[in-house]
């Protein structure tokens, strides 16, 4: 502990602090991702069959869909924060807190991975889906049992690319005392010049980081058949 | 009754601008237990046709009708017991990755009620089938061309189909391969009484297993007949070009036009022979010396058994009188050989064209 409390004297004295800020990262990351992942992949499948060349084609949805996900990817989530707030306000009662910055986490995150997703399942060879309706298949059986079962290694990695940039986020949400690593980082260690917190508040967000890339990484070539060799 | 009947069938693709004819006015009618092989090149619409079929492509106008019921209004639920009855197989397999074999082929069965029990055995009876059992619990990934094609074939049988499509099934695989699944489509055929529709542009896959045959050129059918009488009585010139891929004839007069001893040879006295069946047992080539004292010297000669009947082509070159020429001429045409006098000169042309248009 010696060497610790040298190098980290600051860290040292507020353990419970980093607990946490620690605690609301994950909550506020675990939250949103299962929030906007149903809705994300629920966009992202509606994206892929109403589009073009998809089997249930429906042009003009398909278009208005489509330009909403891109208008709402093209906010900067800090302003997304103040964008939304009376909106926030409505929904959970408050504009502030972590409950408060989790709906602005989803309202950015959902468009995001939406379009991720409706890469993935566009990489589904359109050979297998036109081999399924040959057998069959009515569309809600190609989305569940084609399109996000072949379309699932896709899915992992993107996800863990979703996972990681939404952590980035939280730590913004500081802004509306959402608290969380970010938070602690900068108004602990960068205002009050308590470098060591600012460093060890980075050390813990590249431990989570590191942690989902590689749990997202076992998955994904777990669920891969198709590039075995 | 005919199994599958396709009146009339027009599909056209619009675009922006202009509409594109990819089917054009196609009838056919394909009975229960046929190996119809439709030929074509790339770009003839032989897949949007067969895809009428299953309607995974709406036809702009005609009649599609299985089995005496008109598929043209169906739809939903009905549409998809429709296409359960037609399997289809393709050029690039389509097997599902994240499945293994066993489950690939169970794929067709799922959601219809049966239980996991009895889709377990039905996989592994249609596996045994195709004889690829022991790699049930691989995933496609791990399997050749032809061992995926076979899974392919065993999917495509898992809802007991009544007709089987196989639209370039072949293409994508070695020539070996291809004779096995082609085999293997001729066995399936016999002991299932299943339909078989083989879309293809290898004419030789056509010759070895087809009992009719259609050929198709810019979205319409050019010729279709049985495939003995398209054999032996071509009557366009595509179809006579697809047959000559088939055999040895061709390269064989592109030798002889070269060679010295032929270059000025006399069309009239350089023939090619081509009888059918029956014919073949007579010993005409001995007749035309007995009665006619014409010398018959065989230069080259192809005989090839299509659906059992043998099918011969011989190029000889003919000796003897003038008269005794046209004579054993007429004699053969009495015995129903067809004789074509060879124009080597024209050989020759024809090699220097294609070559040109291959530059």
């Amino acid at each position: 502990m010696g060497l610790f409390s040298h190098y980290f004297p600051n860290v040292a004295d507020s353990i419970p602090s980093f607990v946490q800020a620690t605690w609301e990262t994950i909550y506020m990351t675990a939250v949103t991702a299962i929030i906007a992942g149903v809705f994300g992949i629920f966009i992202g499948v509606l994206l892929v069959i109403t589009g073009p060349d998809g089997i249930a084609k429906q042009s003009t949805f398909y278009t208005i869909l489509d330009k909403i996900v891109n208008i709402f990817r093209s906010i900067p989530f800090i302003i997304m924060l103040a964008v939304i707030a009376p909106f926030t306000r409505i929904i959970v009662g408050t504009s502030i807190g972590t409950i408060a910055a989790i709906v602005p986490l989803i309202v950015s995150t959902t468009p995001f991975y939406a379009r991720q997703i409706q890469n993935a399942l566009l990489d589904v060879d359109e050979g297998i889906i036109e081999a399924a309706q040959a057998m069959g298949s009515s569309n809600l059986a190609i989305i569940f049992r084609v399109y996000l079962k072949e379309g699932l290694p896709a899915i992992i990695r993107s996800s863990v690319v979703v996972l990681i940039s939404l952590i980035g986020l939280t730590a913004m949400a500081g802004t509306v005392g959402g608290g969380g690593l970010g938070n602690l980082a900068i108004m602990t260690g960068y205002q009050r010049f308590e470098n060591d917190v600012t460093i060890m508040s980075m050390i813990i967000i590249l431990v989570i980081v590191f942690i989902i890339q590689i749990i997202g990484d076992i998955l994904a070539k777990k669920t891969d058949h198709e590039n075995i060799n | 009754m005919a199994q599958v009947e396709l009146k009339n069938i027009d599909v056209t693709f619009k675009q922006k601008h202009q509409s594109i004819k990819a089917v054009s006015d196609v009838s056919l009618s394909i009975e229960k237990g046929d190996i119809f092989g439709i030929v074509g090149y790339s770009g003839a619409g032989k897949s949007t046709l067969v895809r009428v079929v299953n309607r995974l492509q709406e036809p702009s106008s005609g009649e599609v009708i299985i089995n005496g019921e008109n598929i043209e209004k169906v739809s939903g639920s009905e549409l998809r017991s429709v296409r359960r009855k037609i399997g289809i197989i393709f050029q690039h397999f389509n097997l599902m990755n994240a499945r293994t074999i066993a489950n690939n082929v169970e794929y067709p069965l799922l959601g219809t009620g049966v239980s996991k029990k009895d889709r377990k055995a039905k996989s592994e009876r249609l596996l045994k089938l195709v004889g690829l059992y022991d790699k049930k619990d691989y995933y496609p990934s791990q399997l050749s061309g032809g061992q995926k094609q076979r899974v392919a074939i065993a999917r495509a049988l898992a809802s007991d189909p009544e007709i089987l499509i196989s639209d370039e099934a072949t293409s994508a695989l070695d020539p070996k391969t291809t004779q096995s699944i082609l085999r293997l489509l001729q066995k399936l055929n016999k002991d299932l009484n299943l339909t078989i529709l083989l879309i293809t542009h290898e004419m030789d896959a056509v010759k070895s297993v087809c009992n009719k045959v259609a050929v198709m050129d810019s979205g319409k059918v050019v010729e279709k007949g049985s495939l003995l009488s398209v054999f032996s009585n071509p009557q366009n010139d595509l179809t006579r070009d697809f047959i000559e891929t088939t055999n040895q004839i061709k390269p064989a007069l592109r030798v002889l036009s070269h060679q010295k001893d032929f270059v000025n040879y006399d069309d009239r006295r350089l023939v090619e022979l081509q009888y059918t069946g029956d014919t073949t047992s007579n010993p005409v080539i001995i007749e035309l010396f007995e009665k006619f004292n014409v010398t018959a010297n065989i230069i080259f000669g192809n005989v090839e058994f299509i659906q059992g009947v043998p099918l011969g082509h011989l190029i000889v070159t003919l000796n003897g009188s003038d008269d005794g020429i046209k004579k054993a001429k007429d004699y053969l045409h009495d015995q129903e050989i067809q004789v074509y006098n060879i124009d080597l000169a024209k050989v020759r042309e024809q090699e220097a064209l294609e070559e040109k248009e291959e530059a």
